[in-house]
C-alpha cells in the first residue's frame, strides 16, 4: 500500500487563490461602500478574519488532510477538514485515464489525474510530475513505457 | 520512438468553423460596396482580419499540440493548447469507434473518428479526432484487433420501406419544430437579418395559403405540427437510408445515411441491452423497430441506435439469430399484471377525458362565438386522449417480465410507446421492488430495473403481483449468481 499526500505548490496556489479572493472582496467593499461607516468598517473586518482563518487554519489543516492511497485492488482519494471525504475506486473498474495540465500547473510542477470508469470519476489534483508516471503506470497497467508503436 | 501521428490540418479551420464564418461573411459582403477602394475597405476591416488571423494562429498551434500514438494495447493522445491533456484509451476498454464522412469533408476524403467507452462524459465523446481516410482506417483496424474475427461475416441490409417505417415511428413534430426554429435564427445569424426576414414572410405566406379556411390560430397550430413532423421524418430517412449491419466475430457493424455516412464498430460484448419499440398501431400489426444500447451508438445529437429498422416475428427472430443471437428476447407468458389492477390502468385516461370534457363543455356555453375554434380544439385535445385510454388498455396486456436462462425480457409501456428491453443479468445493476399504498391494498408492486448503461437506464414495469416479483427477484439473484 502507497500513501502519498499532494505537491506542497497545492497550498501555495490554494494560499494564492484565498489571498486574491480576499483582495477583489476587500476592493469591492473599498469602491462600493461609504467609507469609515459601521458597515465599511465590519465589512474589512470581516474579509480579513476569514481571510486570516482560511489561510493560516483551514487551508494548511485541508492541505495535511488530503492523500492518496494506492493498492493492489483500489485507488482512494481522501480529503477534508470540516466534511471529510474518502473516494474509493476499484482499480479493475479504471476504463481510461486522463493527466491534466494548465499554466498554473507547469510553474508549480504538478499534475492532476483523472481516472475514469462508468458511473464516475476520481481525480486526483496537485500529484507532484515525479508520482504522476509511477501512478499511471499502476493504475493502467496495459501501457508500458516499453509498450511498442504499431 | 513511437510514431507520433496528428489530426487533418482541417481541422485548424474546422475547429472554429462557426467564429470563421461569423467574421468571414461581414468580412466578404463588405467587398461588395467597395467605394473608397481596396485601402479603404482594409481600413475599414482590419480589426475584424486581425482576429481572423489569431483565430487562425491558435488552431495552428492546437493542430501542432494535439498528437496521438497508436501504441500495442491503448491509444495515446494529447489535447488542448492552454489547458493541456494527456489521455491513454486502452483498446479493451473501447465500447464503439464511430467514423463519420460528412458530405462537405468526402470531396478533401476527411472523416471524423469517435472513441467511446463506458466512462467519461455523458454527452461528449471520450475522443473525437479529424483524420485523413488511411488514418481513420488504421486507427480502426488496431482499435478493433482485440475483437476475435470470424470465419464467415453474415449481414442484414433492409429494404428502404423498412426505413421509411422506422422514420414514420420515430419522428416527432417537436424536433422538427426545434430543427426548423434553429435553421431559421442561424440563417439569421450568418446570413443577416434581412434574410430571416425573408425567410418567414414566406413562410406566412405558405401558412395562409394551406390554411383551407381554418381559423388562423387553428392553421398556425395544425401546419406546424405537420410541419414540425414532416421536417423530422424526412431528416430521420436521410440519415438512416443505406442501413446496413454486419456481424464479423465480436465485432457488429453498423452503417448508415446517404449524405453523411456513418459507420460504427460496435464491441459485442459491451451491448448493454436491446430494445423493441412499438406504438399501439404497429403493435396490433406485429411490427416492431429494434435498437441496442451500446455507448456511443446513438450518442449523438439526433441519431438512434437502430439495429432493426422494421421487422416483424419472423424477420425479428431471422435477423437477430444472424447478427445478434447472444440477445433474443423471450415470447413466454412470464409474469404479468394481475387482473384486478385493470382500474388503475384505466383511471387515469378516463379522468383526463371526463376533465376534457367538462372544459369543453363550459368553453362551449359560454363562448357561444369561437365554436369553430373550439371544435377544432377540442378535437385535438381530445383524440390523443381517447388514443391514450387505448394504449392503457393494452399496456395492461402488454406490461410483464420473463427470464430465460440468464437472459430477461422486460415489456413496458411509456407514453404512447411499447418497449421490449431484452437483456443479460449481468448488465442489471439493480432491481427494486416499490409500491403505494393502493398497490399494497391490490398486493401488487412496481418493479423498477436499473441497466448498467452510461446514462444510468431504469425501466419500470408497473402492477405486477408481489408474489410474481418476489419469485423473479428470486430467480434473477439465483442466475446473476451463477
Amino acid at each position: 500500500m502507497t500513501k502519498k499526500g499532494l505537491s506542497r505548490s497545492a497550498l501555495g496556489v490554494w494560499e494564492g487563490i484565498a489571498g486574491l479572493v480576499a483582495a477583489l472582496l476587500a476592493g469591492g467593499v473599498l469602491w462600493l461602500l461609504q467609507p469609515r461607516t459601521w458597515l465599511w468598517y465590519g465589512s474589512l473586518w470581516l474579509i480579513g478574519l476569514v481571510f486570516v482563518l482560511t489561510a493560516f487554519l483551514y487551508l494548511p489543516l485541508l492541505y495535511i488532510s488530503c492523500c492518496y492511497v494506492l493498492t493492489e485492488e483500489y485507488v482512494e482519494f481522501q480529503c477534508g477538514v470540516i466534511f471529510f471525504h474518502r473516494r474509493r475506486m476499484l482499480r479493475s473498474s479504471v476504463m481510461y485515464v486522463t493527466v491534466m495540465k494548465d499554466p498554473v500547473s507547469v510553474l508549480t510542477r504538478t499534475r492532476t489525474v483523472v481516472l475514469h470508469a462508468m458511473g464516475g470519476r476520481l481525480v486526483i489534483p496537485f500529484l507532484p510530475v515525479r508520482e504522476v508516471s509511477a501512478l499511471l503506470r499502476a493504475v493502467s497497467p496495459r501501457k508500458p513505457r516499453e509498450e511498442r508503436h504499431v | 520512438m513511437y510514431e507520433i501521428r496528428r489530426q487533418h490540418p482541417f481541422i485548424i479551420v474546422h475547429a472554429f468553423s462557426s467564429y470563421i464564418l461569423l467574421l468571414l461573411l461581414p468580412l466578404l459582403r463588405s467587398l461588395t460596396l467597395l467605394q473608397d477602394g481596396v485601402w479603404g475597405w482594409a481600413a475599414g476591416v482590419w480589426q475584424d482580419v486581425l482576429v481572423l488571423f489569431a483565430i487562425l494562429l491558435f488552431g495552428w498551434l492546437r493542430w501542432r499540440r494535439e498528437t496521438y500514438q497508436l501504441l500495442d494495447k491503448g491509444m495515446a493522445c494529447q489535447l488542448g493548447l492552454i489547458f493541456q491533456q494527456e489521455r491513454y484509451l486502452p483498446y479493451q476498454t473501447l465500447t464503439s469507434v464511430t467514423v463519420e464522412h460528412p458530405w462537405y469533408l468526402r470531396v478533401l476524403r476527411i472523416v471524423r473518428v469517435r472513441l467511446e467507452t463506458d466512462a467519461g462524459s455523458r454527452r461528449e465523446p471520450d475522443l473525437t479526432l479529424l483524420l485523413r481516410l488511411r488514418d481513420a482506417d488504421r486507427l480502426t483496424d488496431v482499435a478493433c484487433r482485440h475483437l476475435q474475427p470470424n470465419r464467415t461475416t453474415r449481414s442484414y441490409r433492409p429494404n428502404p420501406l423498412s426505413v421509411a417505417f422506422l422514420s414514420l415511428v420515430t419522428s416527432d413534430s417537436l424536433t422538427g419544430v426545434l430543427f426548423a426554429a434553429t435553421l431559421i435564427s442561424q440563417t439569421g445569424k450568418l446570413l443577416g437579418k434581412e434574410i430571416e426576414d425573408r425567410v418567414l414572410t414566406s413562410l406566412t405566406r405558405l401558412m395562409e395559403l394551406l390554411a383551407f379556411g381554418l381559423p388562423p390560430l387553428a392553421a398556425v397550430i395544425a401546419l406546424t405540427i405537420l410541419g414540425g413532423w414532416l421536417l423530422d421524418f424526412l431528416s430521420n430517412l436521410v440519415r438512416h437510408l443505406g442501413f446496413q449491419a454486419v456481424r464479423d466475430g465480436e465485432r457488429l457493424t453498423v452503417r448508415n445515411g446517404i449524405f453523411t455516412l456513418r459507420e460504427y464498430q460496435l464491441s459485442v460484448n459491451k451491448i448493454n441491452f436491446l430494445q423493441l419499440r412499438q406504438s399501439l398501431l404497429t403493435l396490433m400489426l406485429g411490427y416492431c423497430a429494434v435498437m441496442i444500447n451500446c455507448t456511443g451508438y446513438g450518442k449523438e445529437k439526433n441519431e438512434m441506435a437502430v439495429l432493426l429498422p422494421a421487422a416483424n416475428k419472423a424477420e425479428l427472430d431471422h435477423s437477430l439469430r444472424l447478427i445478434l443471437p447472444e440477445i433474443r428476447p423471450g415470447y413466454g407468458r412470464g409474469w404479468h399484471s394481475a387482473k384486478d389492477v385493470l382500474s388503475r390502468y384505466l383511471i387515469p385516461p378516463l379522468s383526463l377525458l371526463g376533465a376534457m370534457l367538462a372544459v369543453l363543455g363550459l368553453c362551449w356555453w359560454k363562448l357561444p362565438g369561437l365554436h369553430r375554434l373550439l371544435f377544432f380544439l377540442g378535437l385535438m385535445a381530445i383524440l390523443p386522449a381517447v388514443w391514450w385510454l387505448f394504449v392503457k388498455i393494452g399496456a395492461f396486456l402488454y406490461n410483464g417480465i420473463e427470464m430465460r436462462g440468464r437472459t430477461c425480457t422486460f415489456r413496458t409501456v411509456w407514453g404512447y410507446a411499447f418497449y421490449t428491453t431484452v437483456t443479460s443479468c449481468d448488465k442489471i445493476v439493480r432491481v427494486e421492488l416499490r409500491w403505494s399504498l393502493f398497490q399494497r391494498m391490490r398486493k401488487c408492486c412496481d418493479v423498477v430495473i436499473h441497466l448498467r448503461c452510461e446514462k444510468g437506464r431504469k425501466i419500470t414495469v408497473k402492477d405486477i403481483p408481489r408474489a410474481d416479483a418476489e419469485d423473479f427477484l428470486e430467480s434473477f439473484s439465483r442466475f446473476g449468481a451463477g
